[in-house]
This record gives C-alpha cells, structure tokens and sequence, in this order.
C-alpha cells in the first residue's frame, strides 16, 4: 500500500512539469473521441479545451499511463454527454483518409464514412457513445464501462442496439 | 452493409487525421487559460494564507498583550442614614391607596426625629417622693388602673 502511495507520489513529481507533454500526447485522442461522438469539430474543440483544463487543475495524479488515459477518456465522455443533451449532433463530412488508396476509392469510402457519421449522430448518446469507444478507440468492454460508470454487461448490450441501428441504416442502400 | 464492413470503417475511422488548425486552437486556449489560471490561484492562495495568519496574529496580539494599568475609579458610595429611633408602626387603619401599592418606585420615606420632650402621661399620675437626701427623688409613676 505504501509503496503503491510512494510511486504515485513519485510519478506525481516526475510528471508535475509535464502537462505539455500529456497535452500533445492525448489531444489527439480527445478531439477524435469528442468528434465521433457529437458530430463536429467545433464542438469537440470546447470539450476537449474543458478537458485539459480540467486534467490541470486536477494535477497528474495517476498511477500509469492507463490511469490518466481511463480518467480522460470518462471526463470527455461525460463532457460530450452533457453537451449533446442540449446541442443536436451535426455529422460533418471526415477529413480524406490517407493518399496510398486511389482517388475515386477515396471518394467512395469518405462518402461510406459520410453516411456512417450519419447513422452515428442519429444513435442515443450512450450507445453512441459506448460504440465509439469500443468500435472506434478500440478500448476493452471493462474501459467503456469504466468510462460510461456503468457494467459490461450494459455495454455489450448498448453495443449491440448500436450496431444493429447502424445495420438497419445503412443496409437499406448500396454503398 | 454488414457488420464486418460497418466494424471495419469504424476502426478505420480511429486513424482519421484530426485538422492541425483545431488542435493548434485548442493547445492556444489551454495555454492561455491554464497560465492566467495559475496566476488566479497564487493569488487566492496568497489571501487563503494571509487570512489565517492574520486571524492568528490578532488572537496572540490579545491573548500576550501585557496587563495594562487599571485607573482606580471610585465606586459611588451609597450611604444609609441610620435611623437610631425604631420605626413607628403606622397604626393599622390607616388605608394604603391601590395606587400607591401598584407603584414599582417609591421614594425613601425620612421621618424626622421628634424633639426630646418630657414623657408624657396621658392619664397617668405622678408622685413624687422626697428623701433625707435632697439628690435622690423618687418618681412613681401610675395608670388610670393605679398600677405602678
């Protein structure tokens, strides 16, 4: 116990001048994450702002690496939550995906994420946002429900709702 | 579109760029607001500190204050006139008004010595007896009943 309080005090000092650093690291993660659940940048840019500001006055008082990434990943997704109750998600076109695929293949799959941010800004915030972090960020069944404050169960549930909402939207259609 | 096309845009989505113009924003607010922040902060924290200290500083002010000189003041000095004669009882049919009974304040009532005078025998008889010794004289005195 004492040594586990020791090391966290100990990458406390470690990391006590490092808010830069964590800031470049993880904004990235931040602003993708806010985007894919509430649909545009402007409003993912305000989130992550409030996130960082938060992590500041918060300190970086984590054990790992792991646990700054749990702790940032609830505060945003708290954050887009309470911000998609009063702004209507806005499913603005992605950027275009890297050069090695051709042009008209390009074309074709950033129309094929168009209408994907589409289906997503129609799902109920928390399946939207519980398919984000587990489809998209990758994060295990465990992290989500970490990040969402409920059980894995509930995810997988709310996981499943969203995948079979995305199905029925886009399945109507060739893409 | 099945799932395992809809799965596979949705890990493709993660390596979306993000817009270097957004990020470059966000870094630039943050900046400013954690450094304005920080300034905010020493000085709450300036005034989170100095309002105990100085709360402290009174109380042992106070507390170490050496005793200062006390001025003597004469305390008013209430004197009762002694009344040597005993209190004539007010004969008991004398009325007291309610009004007076009611009143919560009432003056000191003085009663003036009477002048010494002979006692005086209503209805009583003196006799007086002369001795041998003309510095002694007997007095008796008697009721209405005779009785000495």
């Amino acid at each position: 116990m004492l040594e586990a309080a020791l090391m966290t005090a100990e990458v406390s000092i470690e990391r006590s001048d490092s808010f830069g650093q964590v800031l470049r690291e993880r904004e990235a993660q931040v602003m993708r994450t806010a985007f894919r659940i509430l649909g545009n940048w402007a409003d993912a840019e305000d989130v992550a702002q409030e996130v960082f500001l938060r992590l500041h006055r918060y300190g970086l008082r984590f054990a790992n690496d792991a646990a700054l990434g749990a702790w940032i990943y609830r505060v945003t997704v708290n954050l887009c939550i309470d911000r998609s109750r009063t702004a209507k998600p806005a499913a603005e076109m992605p950027d275009a995906a890297s050069g090695e695929i051709s042009a008209e293949a390009a074309l074709i799959r950033d129309q094929q994420k168009e209408r994907l941010m589409s289906a997503l800004a129609s799902l109920p915030v928390r399946e939207r946002t519980a398919l984000v972090l587990r489809e998209i960020e990758q994060l295990s069944t465990a992290e989500v429900a970490a990040a969402l404050g409920t059980t894995e169960g509930t995810v997988r549930s709310q996981v499943m709702k969203a995948m079979a909402k995305l199905r029925r939207i886009l399945g109507g259609g060739k893409l | 579109m099945n799932d395992d096309q809809i799965g596979e845009l949705l890990r493709e989505m993660r390596d979306d760029p993000v817009p270097a113009d957004s990020l470059a924003r966000v870094r630039q607010a943050v900046a400013a607001r954690t450094s304005g922040r920080g300034a905010r902060r020493g000085f709450g924290m300036f005034w989170k500190l100095a309002l105990p200290v100085a709360f402290a500083g009174f109380i042992a002010v106070v507390l170490l204050r050496p005793p200062g000189k006390h001025i003597a003041v004469p305390a008013p000095v209430h004197t009762v006139a002694a009344v040597e004669e005993p209190t004539p009882v007010l004969p008991p049919s004398s009325p007291v008004p309610k009004s007076h009974a009611a009143a919560t304040v009432r003056t000191a009532r003085h009663v003036r010595p009477k002048p010494a005078s002979a006692p005086q025998a209503v209805g009583a008889s003196l006799i007086r007896i002369e001795t041998s010794d003309p510095g002694v004289v007997i007095l008796l005195l008697a009721d209405k009943e005779s009785k000495l």
